[in-house]
């Protein structure tokens, strides 16, 4: 009797209730992540493209005929090895197949849960940044959400990594070696280490801790550095250097983030390609997309080079859709009038990058090589395995080979602090 | 004949050398047993080459090489445990030098007794100069413990030592600058002990205690490079290799306390970071590291007299009772550094210490020179540095910087004896003018890496205001090509108003030049 006295009430009232909980069931079904660079349609073209190319041997006899799938500068330095320490026969590369790469479980499992949950405001800054992980634009239609996309991507949240990255003198034909170990772990945005999506006692309110361990040039020997980068964008990154030579602790400036690293063309901004403040930036504005080969699922032991050859030989390139974003930032004297990003479409790792001086002319070229790893959860994760840089105004070059150790793996947060910068070793 | 085959043996071995190693692909570091044991290191050929002699110096050179030495270090790492649960490694570093320029100077013998040659030339005590360091490093959880012979470094200065008293420096073969740490600092036998808190702050407590082994300042000999000139008794005697300096100084070496548990050493520091700041907090209660005169007027006045006037029939120190002695005294001090974007994005550090009766001696009219008796006075220190990386428009960018900032930093160290009487006491420090109870200086130093930092200009200059002297050091270094090699060269310069009781030459200009080899 209640039940009829009341139905209409209660019909009321559960389709009212429908009507507000039925789109976050349907909104939480149309995330579509992981996303591939090339629709079915997209895909065969490219398949009937590497029926001719993949496997193909390219070097600078013909490059030429697949040069509208490259960046300009980069022809240019294949075409002219003497300019840019190659031997005689100059530096080659190799096509193949485009292979979709996916992530791992847990970011695709955390772009599924937090990218709903990402709040904006009108100019498109994210509102709950430090409460998110994943992906949180997985289908981006702008360049801050391509960026945010870019720096959501952590690299496994943790990883240690050895680099042996000599800076090159290409018209000397000679290499200034360094070494250095390298382990990073972000406090916020993590999908693959536990805790997630944060470590809660962060008191400090880190972003991420950077700590680096010095082998090479000699005269850094067992020098260490550790930067920490902070959630609050208006704090200046915390960096501190402990030099060995003198067994001092010097504390660096924010101004020094635009100062060359030792013997390099990068400063330390362009640490992964970009390593700083998105809020920093005046402008992200998405070009489109460009296909361009890349070498994105690299394999190192395949790539080799000479003492001042400057391009490596033997990087594996595939067709693959890039995002392309041209990036400015607020400071108008920033050392780079522009920067011009190419991010994957999968991954959202900066594949190349291309700066301009303040006078608008261009300056450097970087590339970074991407490959499978194993993590230490048994999977495999699309990590940086190697670097390329070119300063195309003093013709000077840079090359990383990553020796990757660890992903994913437990790092102690004693790790970041002052007590670990005068050790031993 | 012997001197230009001496010449060309060098020349050529040094030449050889270069040409050989240069070409080999080796590590910078060795790593044996899976990366268990690490091998680092360096050869090293440090050569002084005076601009400027006196006529009175000429007499005890019959060149201007006047410092030609070769050192090597070598340290060695092994890991016994490294895990989650703990961490067990075992260091040790072990140096080496010889100095030639005795071998190109047949009249240096004049200004050097055998003893002092001896010291100089070579390693004489594996403790004292051979053996850097010998500790192991047991860390677990947030505890770490260093067991052994340790070099401790405390402050944030480059050069001024104001808390950085743990280890006293050994400045018989150079200063900092051109040996590195492991050369010139003396370590010491203890237990040093770390605890990383999770208290606010993220404090880091230190403590250090050393059971007595006793380490002494130990100043270059007279008439070697870097050191006094001959002086003394070779005003009436020039024949005579020693001078007042050294038979003094060979005394309070013979004084120093040395390995007693009376002479233990402790201290803690406490390290943090507040508002912004980097501060630590230290204390230290140690026997001083240089001497005081403890002899009274009469038996110091007889010393000194053999000290003008060799003794014909042969008499040394071991005729005489104490004449030198270190005392205890305590510390406590600390250091504030913080990064000032508002204040043309520079870093600040602050270092301080205050001294606890500290022992000095008193004189007439301040003479430290001739002292009559011994005094106790608290002692501050503050050292004040601005230091920050200059981006100039039109160079940083050049090809010569190569986008490489210009380090600068300006460093004023301020010295006050407290409660100082005047023309009594005799401060005994080389930067105090006598009766005065301040010392200060001011240091500027910049570096300049060029060309992908394979060329690195450095200048370092120095002016005490109280003596009016002055010091200035630019080098130049080069990396060659490779990953063994650097070589760098200078020119240091002195200058100012002469002082009656300091023995700072004016000609002691000097072109320098370091080949290293690392490894």
């Amino acid at each position: 009797m209640i039940f009829v006295k009341f139905k209409n009430l209660i019909l009321t009232v559960i389709l009212t209730a429908g009507l507000f909980v039925t789109p976050f069931f349907l909104g939480a079904a149309e995330i579509n992540y992981p996303v591939a660079s090339y629709s079915a349609e997209e895909l065969a073209k490219v398949r009937e493209w590497e029926k001719t190319w993949a496997g193909k041997k390219i070097d600078k006899t013909n490059i030429d005929q697949v040069a509208e799938f490259m960046i300009p500068t980069l022809v240019g330095i294949y075409k002219d090895p003497g300019k840019w320490g190659s031997p005689p026969e100059g530096s080659y590369f190799n096509i193949v197949p485009y292979k979709q790469i996916i992530e791992t479980k847990g970011m695709i499992a955390a772009t599924k849960k937090y990218a709903p949950l990402v709040k904006t405001d009108p100019n498109g800054k994210i509102l709950n940044y430090a409460e998110i992980a994943g992906i949180p634009f997985p289908e981006p239609k702008t360049g801050l959400e391509l960026a945010y996309n870019m720096e959501c991507n952590t690299r496994g949240d943790t990883y240690k990594i050895r680099w042996w990255a000599p800076s090159i003198d290409p018209r000397h034909r000679t290499d200034r070696p360094a070494d250095q170990i390298f382990e990073e772990m972000y406090f916020i945005h993590r999908v693959d280490v536990d805790p997630k999506p944060a470590i809660l006692k962060n008191p400090k309110g880190y972003h991420k801790g950077q700590f680096l361990h010095f082998v090479l040039p000699p005269e850094m020997y067992n020098s260490r550095m550790i930067v920490m980068k902070f959630i609050d964008e208006s704090k200046d990154y915390s960096s501190y250097l402990y030099y060995s030579e003198f067994r001092r602790i010097k504390r660096l400036s924010q101004a020094e983030r635009t100062n060359a690293i030792d013997g390099t063309d990068m400063i330390y901004d362009d640490g992964n390609m970009w390593d700083g403040y998105l809020s920093h930036n005046e402008s992200f504005d998405l070009k489109g997309k460009k296909e361009l080969l890349v070498a994105r699922n690299q394999d190192m032991k395949n790539v080799t080079r000479v003492a001042g050859q400057a391009q490596a030989d033997g990087w594996d390139m595939e067709r693959c859709n890039m995002y392309v974003v041209e990036v400015k930032h607020k400071d108008p004297n920033y050392l780079y009038g522009k920067r011009v990003w190419y991010i994957d479409a999968e991954t959202y790792m900066i594949q190349y990058q291309e700066m301009y001086d303040q006078l608008g002319q261009y300056w450097k070229f970087m590339q970074q090589p991407t490959g499978d790893v194993k993590t230490a959860n048994d999977e495999m994760k699309s990590f940086s395995v190697g670097f390329q840089m070119h300063d195309m105004q003093r013709t000077h070059s840079g090359f990383t080979r990553n020796d990757v150790q660890k992903v994913s793996h437990n790092v102690k947060r004693k790790l970041f602090l002052l007590s670990n910068l005068q050790k031993t070793y | 004949m012997k001197k230009i085959i001496l010449y060309s043996t060098y020349l050529f071995i040094l030449c050889f050398s270069a040409i050989l190693f240069t070409q080999q692909p080796a590590q910078a570091q060795i790593e044996l047993y899976d990366g268990k044991l690490i091998l680092k290191g360096f050869v090293k050929e440090v050569a002084y080459y005076r601009t400027s002699m006196t006529s009175r110096d000429k007499y005890y050179h019959d060149n201007n090489l006047a410092h030609l030495q070769t050192s090597a270090l070598l340290e060695a790492l092994y890991t016994v445990r490294d895990d989650d649960d703990m961490t067990i490694r075992l260091f040790a570093g072990l140096k080496g030098y010889w100095q030639k320029a005795t071998y190109f100077d047949e009249k240096y013998d004049r200004s050097l007794t055998q003893r002092a040659k001896k010291s100089w030339s070579y390693p004489e005590s594996f403790d004292d100069d051979i053996l850097t360091e010998a500790y192991a490093s047991i860390e677990k959880g947030p505890f770490e413990v260093r067991l052994g012979k340790q070099i401790v470094v405390w402050g944030s200065l480059d050069l001024a030592q104001v808390t950085d008293v743990v280890n006293p420096p050994d400045f018989r073969r150079g200063y900092p600058g051109i040996n590195t740490w492991e050369e010139i600092k003396q370590g010491s036998w203890m237990i040093r002990a770390f605890y990383q808190s999770e208290l606010p702050g993220n404090l880091l407590f230190e403590v250090i205690f050393n059971p007595g082994d006793y380490k002494q300042i130990k100043l270059a000999h007279e008439g070697t490079w870097p050191g006094t000139a001959p002086w003394g008794p070779r005003f009436a005697d020039h024949d005579a290799n020693i001078g007042i300096y050294e038979w003094n100084r060979e005394k309070w070496t013979r004084d120093s306390p040395g390995w007693n548990t009376s002479n233990w050493e402790a201290g803690f520091r406490i390290r943090g970071f507040t508002y912004g700041v980097d501060w630590t907090f230290i204390y230290w209660n140690s026997i001083q590291d240089d001497w005081i005169a403890v002899a009274s007027p009469s038996e110091l006045s007889q010393f000194a007299f053999w000290g003008f006037f060799p003794d014909p029939e042969g008499a040394d120190w071991s005729d005489y009772g104490r004449i030198y002695d270190a005392k205890r005294y305590d510390m406590i001090g600390g250091t504030f550094e913080r990064y000032c974007p508002e204040i043309w994005d520079t870093v600040w550090i602050i270092e301080w210490a205050l001294d606890f009766g500290h022992p000095i001696n008193k004189g007439t009219n301040g003479n430290d020179q001739a002292p009559t008796g011994v005094t106790e006075r608290n002692i501050f220190d503050i050292g004040i540095k601005m230091q920050k990386a200059l981006n100039i428009p039109w160079f940083t960018q050049s090809n010569i910087a190569c986008g490489r900032m210009l380090d600068f930093a300006i460093t004023y160290q301020w010295d006050k004896v407290l409660s100082h009487e005047g023309r009594s006491d005799a401060v005994g420090s080389r930067w105090h003018q006598n009766t005065d109870s301040v010392a200060d200086n001011i240091t500027l130093y910049f570096k300049q890496d060029m060309f992908y930092n394979k060329i690195v200009l450095v200048f370092i200059g120095n002016y005490y205001f109280q003596i009016g002297r002055w010091q200035a050091i630019p080098s130049i270094g080069y990396s060659l090509p490779g990953r063994h090699w650097r070589i760098e060269g200078g020119y240091a310069m002195y200058g100012g108003k002469h002082d009656e009781y300091i023995n700072y030459s004016s000609h002691n200009d000097a072109a320098f030049m370091r080949i290293r080899y690392e490894f």
